[in-house]
């Protein structure tokens, strides 16, 4: 039987949120030149995979191109109405002017959002500045967790530098108790992403999208060849959690890929669920 | 001519579109001639076949059997044009073997269809809102 899942890694990009300004965003910052397609799509693809709630990120581009695709307000909006699909993580430039507690507290806590996203080299911003660590030590304080992209960048105007898993290997011990999920298991720098993740208990990994062939393909090669199965299943058991990075994949595509692998069933259920209910604080 | 859409609800699905069809054609006033209906989609499919919820099965699962998923395919690789990776060769091979389009005559302002046939569109790569055309042609 087929245990529901939860999705880490979804950017609600749909038509609904998606108008002509966002769309050439969405195309030149981002790098996605494929249309949105309407919230009931992305509702269906879940229902499809099984995917009983989906983790919506924002990300806020405001200082390098003035948008967000989509900004916190559209992403609480969203989770408004489906409280039960979906879980919120707004996103906020540390270089944005004002108080960053202040900023938090307006366009993350008041709108019900649960975490940050960031992603220093879409945003452009130094990981290591003042004000980024600034901003996670009040992520810390509020106890809201982090994902981060980590791993390539396809785009050669972003920083490659700021893709690097070891960068939060620093953040992550000066900030124990703050949560941090580093995305896409930092692929191509992949045993680096494990090497932050094995020390730091406040570290996570999720494995969405793909990058070496199909989700098929790609998974099976991360999860058995280059890091051992064994090993997946002894060191990291409780370290990966599953996101799709809709809509850049399609979710059902991405949970096949993982059932497909062939992990022992209860490791195979810590990365589908049980994992990110932990990091949601939302255990059963 | 008129673009409508048609929303899957499944990653592999088989939808029969006869009615909207039939809706289209009255509404273009066309009454002798033909009728183009095509998908802008090439991991979709056009054709038409007989309504038979055994039969929308079969024809899944054949090309299921047909086309692997699981191949070697060169088109599995990051695609820029795209801004992502490019997973589904095995979603535009079905689409090539059913083809994006059929032609159905037209008289006294209704399909001329056998009693058995339904225009269906197939979904190779959903779910997904997808646009097809039904141009009409006569008078």
């Amino acid at each position: 039987m087929n245990l529901p899942v939860v999705d880490f890694h979804i950017h609600p990009l749909v038509s609904e949120v998606i108008d002509e300004d966002k769309y050439k965003c969405q195309r030149e910052v981002f790098g996605l030149r494929t249309s949105p397609q309407p919230l009931e799509t992305l509702l269906s693809q879940m229902q499809e995979a099984s995917v009983e709630r989906g983790v919506l990120l924002a990300l806020d581009c405001s200082v390098k191109a003035n948008c967000s695709l989509p900004s916190n307000e559209e992403v609480a909006s969203i989770v408004k109405k489906y409280p039960s699909k979906f879980v919120g993580f707004g996103s906020l430039h540390p270089y944005r002017e004002g108080s960053l507690r202040e900023l938090l507290e307006e366009e993350v806590i008041n709108l019900g959002l649960r975490g940050l996203k960031l992603n220093p080299s879409i945003q452009d911003f130094d990981p290591l500045s003042q004000r980024a660590l600034q901003l996670y030590g009040e992520l810390e304080r509020l106890n809201l967790p982090l994902i981060v992209h980590t791993g390539l960048s396809w785009f050669p105007s972003t920083s490659l530098e700021y893709c690097k898993p070891l960068i939060w290997d620093n953040v992550a011990r000066r900030f124990p108790n703050l949560k941090i999920v580093l995305s896409h298991l930092g692929w191509p720098w992949v045993w680096d992403a494990i090497a932050v993740a094995l020390r730091n208990d406040n570290v996570f990994l999720d494995i969405s999208n793909t990058f070496t062939g199909s989700p098929n393909e790609h998974l099976r090669y991360l999860l058995t060849e280059l890091v051992p199965k064994r090993f997946v299943e002894r060191f990291l058991n409780e370290k990966i959690i599953f996101g799709s990075d809709y809509p850049r994949i399609e979710i059902p595509k991405m949970v096949r890929a993982l059932r497909g692998v062939g992990l022992k069933e209860e490791i195979e259920e810590a990365i589908l669920r049980l994992n990110a209910l932990k990091i949601l604080g939302d255990e059963e | 001519m008129r673009e409508f859409k048609v929303v899957s609800k499944r990653e592999r699905e088989i939808i029969n579109i006869t009615d909207r069809v039939r809706e289209l054609i009255k509404e273009s006033g066309i009454k002798e001639g033909l009728a183009l209906v095509f998908s802008k989609h090439t991991t979709t499919g056009i054709f038409i076949n007989e309504n038979e919820r055994g039969l929308e099965r079969d024809v899944i699962n054949y090309f299921n059997e047909a086309v692997r998923d699981d191949g070697d395919y060169f088109h599995h690789h990051y695609f820029y044009k795209d801004g992502r990776m490019a997973v589904n060769a095995w979603a535009h091979l079905r689409s090539i073997l059913v083809g994006l389009n059929v032609v159905i005559p037209l008289r006294d302002g209704e399909l001329l269809l056998g009693s058995r046939e339904n225009v269906y569109l197939a979904e190779f790569d959903g779910p997904k809102e997808r646009t097809l055309v039904i141009t009409v042609l006569g008078e």
